[in-house]
């Protein structure tokens, strides 16, 4: 332990020198303000500012683009609490309730509770970074296709019981997800499926069109559909920007557990930012003594999944320390930008250099504490947005809806699907569907496709690898048994309904 | 008929038509998966939760149907002006595409007066342009008449 706290003292030594803060701030504001505009995300963001780092020393380099990372991650919050517009999708399930708080005239609130939620969930996953980087790295070594696959079961399946509304409803989204996820070329043979003759399609349907679709577009269309178009709401004051004493308490429990679900989740490979919101999402709804607030503008909503995407940020940063892997798409950007100043990222990096390696993870927490305190000014100006009348302003949100879905895939094709993802979700919403399974779906499916089929080649099509293997068992067995309860309740509440109705029914009969 | 019941249908609809696409694809054998063998199990999938989302009740369709039909065109309005911008969105470049679809809202769809949805939809339309293109050098399409 002292040696960690000698090497942390190091880092500041680093971190805190005037030409770092400087980096660390430019890249924090920076990846702010890009975070902020919808379809740009992190990968986008530090892809695009990656040739602004090739100038600079090593250490420099990689504390402009994790600034410009968890910047970005905390940015997309905005634009889904106050447009309901998910700038990426880590920002899906933040849309449920923190417009819904917006609309009830709490906008400060959510974006309040969203700016500490993430910098104490930040703060905490540094700290966890620093402290079981190693053994984590060691634990994530250990799942190979069949344990991935039977995760990201378990992860399906729990997050369709966990859904207020019907399980069945809810897995049939996933499910239509997962098939949309097939679109495109076949990661193993090569064979183009769906694509209908599009070439555009061949790379596979992008989470962004999907989700700014099913959540921006649906919503205007949803509340142009409306008899009368929705008030325009009273920007809060300065001192509504902070949650009060009683949401605090609602949030704190919510923001440990979506720092502990995230920064686990973060450590796998896979988009764990994403999925970690999804899961942490469930978990507090499942917990709620009144779930039926969940989705109406309960603040647990989005103390959960924020606090979790941004652990999930630090989480990820753990197997590309310590092992030179990348956990996701925004990570192997990263480290490209290392290589191409020479470093290689992996278990010799903090032997090697011990000042870069330390200098980052200092930099990380002076980070949150910069985002925090550039973040809570923002949120008085972004509030503002909502002094404009409806009328307006759903134009304004279409706009950013076409530039940020056109923006990420230079695609008029991802346009077109948004669209139809659009009229989809306006569907789906009248005949009582949740949009938000069909997004997890989307996100997971080439993960859940390649594990499932690495796993039958690797076991000459034997289906038992996924129960010989200890840690796929247990996975699958809590799948099961989280299926048969639902089967259950599912019935009990069948049952239950039918012998309400019967006294009802019978002087029909 | 209950929402339900349609809804149930048409998602035993939907996995038909998938497992149909399917069959252009090689299924393989189960030690080497071919390209149609996840389709196909996420198809049956479907279509069993499907028959069991049919065979719950839901709101009367009429109901719904009805509910929405008193919101009159502008939804569709909206539909056809995003549409517009799909289409035009390439060969007439950004600036003026998202200027006339902002026009169109504006204007003909909120009825906010013509000079100023003018002023906000050209506004709004080159400063964007300006902040992702020219800054953020993040590329959108200029047209065949470079706007």
């Amino acid at each position: 332990m002292d040696a960690v706290f000698h090497n942390l003292l190091l880092g500041f030594q680093v971190a805190l020198a005037p030409k770092m803060l400087a980096y660390g701030f430019i890249g924090c504001l920076v990846g702010t303000l890009v975070g902020v505009l919808p379809g740009i995300g992190p990968v986008g963001a530090v892809s695009l500012l990656l040739p602004v780092t090739f100038g600079l020393d090593p250490t420099g380099a990689l504390i402009l683009m994790a600034g410009i990372y968890y910047g970005a991650m905390y940015g997309g919050s905005t634009t889904s609490i106050l447009m309901r517009i998910p700038g990426e999708a880590a920002s899906v399930m933040t849309c449920l309730d923190g417009y819904a708080m917006a609309r009830q005239g709490r906008a400060g609130a959510a974006l309040g509770i969203s700016a500490f939620g993430s910098y104490i969930a930040g703060t905490a996953g540094v700290i966890g970074l620093m402290l079981v980087a190693p053994p984590l790295a060691r634990f994530a070594l250990r799942f190979g296709p069949p344990e991935s696959f039977a995760l990201l079961a378990l992860a399906l399946v729990a997050l369709g019981y966990m859904n207020s509304g019907s399980t069945a409803k809810a897995l049939a989204m996933m499910i239509a997800g997962l098939m949309l996820g097939m679109i495109g070329i076949d990661p193993i043979t090569g064979y183009y499926r769906f694509t209908f003759g599009i070439s555009a399609l061949a790379d596979g349907i992008g989470i962004v069109p999907v989700a700014v679709g099913l959540f921006g577009v649906a919503e205007v269309l949803a509340s142009a559909a409306q008899a009368t178009p929705p008030d325009v709401i009273r920007a809060p004051k300065l001192r509504d920007l902070f949650p009060s004493r009683a949401e605090w308490r609602a949030s704190a429990a919510p923001i440990g557990r979506g720092t502990v679900l995230g920064f686990l989740i973060g450590v796998l490979p896979g988009p764990g930012h994403i999925i970690s919101t999804f899961v942490s999402y469930a978990v507090e709804r499942k917990m709620s003594k009144r779930p039926e607030r969940f989705g109406h503008g309960a603040i647990e909503g989005v103390a959960g999944p924020e606090s979790a995407n941004n652990a999930a940020t630090c989480g990820a940063l753990i197997p590309m320390l310590s092992l030179g892997l990348p956990s996701s798409p925004t990570i192997a950007v990263i480290i490209a930008g290392l290589m191409i100043h020479g470093l290689t990222p992996g278990p010799l990096l903090a032997r090697e250099h011990p000042d870069l390696f330390w200098g980052f993870i200092a930099s990380m927490y002076i980070g949150n504490v910069m985002l925090l305190i550039m973040n809570l000014p923002l949120v008085g100006l972004f509030v503002n947005v909502l002094r404009v009348p409806y009328g307006i302003l759903y134009p304004i949100i279409l706009m950013f809806c076409v530039l940020g879905v056109y923006a990420d895939n230079h695609s008029v094709v991802d346009v077109g699907i948004m669209i139809v993802m659009g009229v989809a979700g306006y569907a789906l919403r009248a005949f009582g569907f949740e949009p938000a399974p069909v997004i997890v779906g989307v996100v997971l499916a080439p993960m859940v496709e390649l594990a499932f089929r690495q796993s039958l080649t690797l076991s000459g099509g034997d289906y038992a690898i996924f129960v010989t293997r200890p840690i796929a068992a247990v996975l699958l067995a809590a799948a099961a048994i989280v299926l048969a309860s639902a089967a259950i309740s599912g019935i009990r509440g069948a049952t239950r309904a039918g012998t309400a109705r019967a006294p009802v029914e019978e002087p029909h009969a | 008929m209950g929402a339900d019941r349609l809804s149930g249908v048409g998602l035993v609809v939907f996995s038909l038509v998938f497992a149909w696409q399917s069959r252009q694809l090689p299924i393989g054998t189960s030690d080497a998966p071919g390209p149609a063998y996840v389709p196909l199990v996420l198809a049956a999938a479907l279509f069993g939760l499907g028959v069991l989302v049919a065979s719950g009740r839901g709101a009367p369709v009429v109901a719904i149907l009805a509910e929405h039909r008193e919101a009159g065109g502008r939804p569709l309005a909206i539909l056809a002006a995003m549409i517009f911008t799909a289409v035009a969105l390439e060969p007439l470049g950004y600036r003026l595409t998202v200027a006339l679809f902002l026009v169109f809202l504006l204007a003909v769809v909120e009825r906010r007066g013509a000079a100023p949805s003018i002023a906000v939809a050209v506004a709004l339309a080159w400063s964007s342009f300006w902040l992702l293109d020219t800054t953020l050098r993040v590329t959108l399409p200029r047209g065949l008449l470079g706007f």
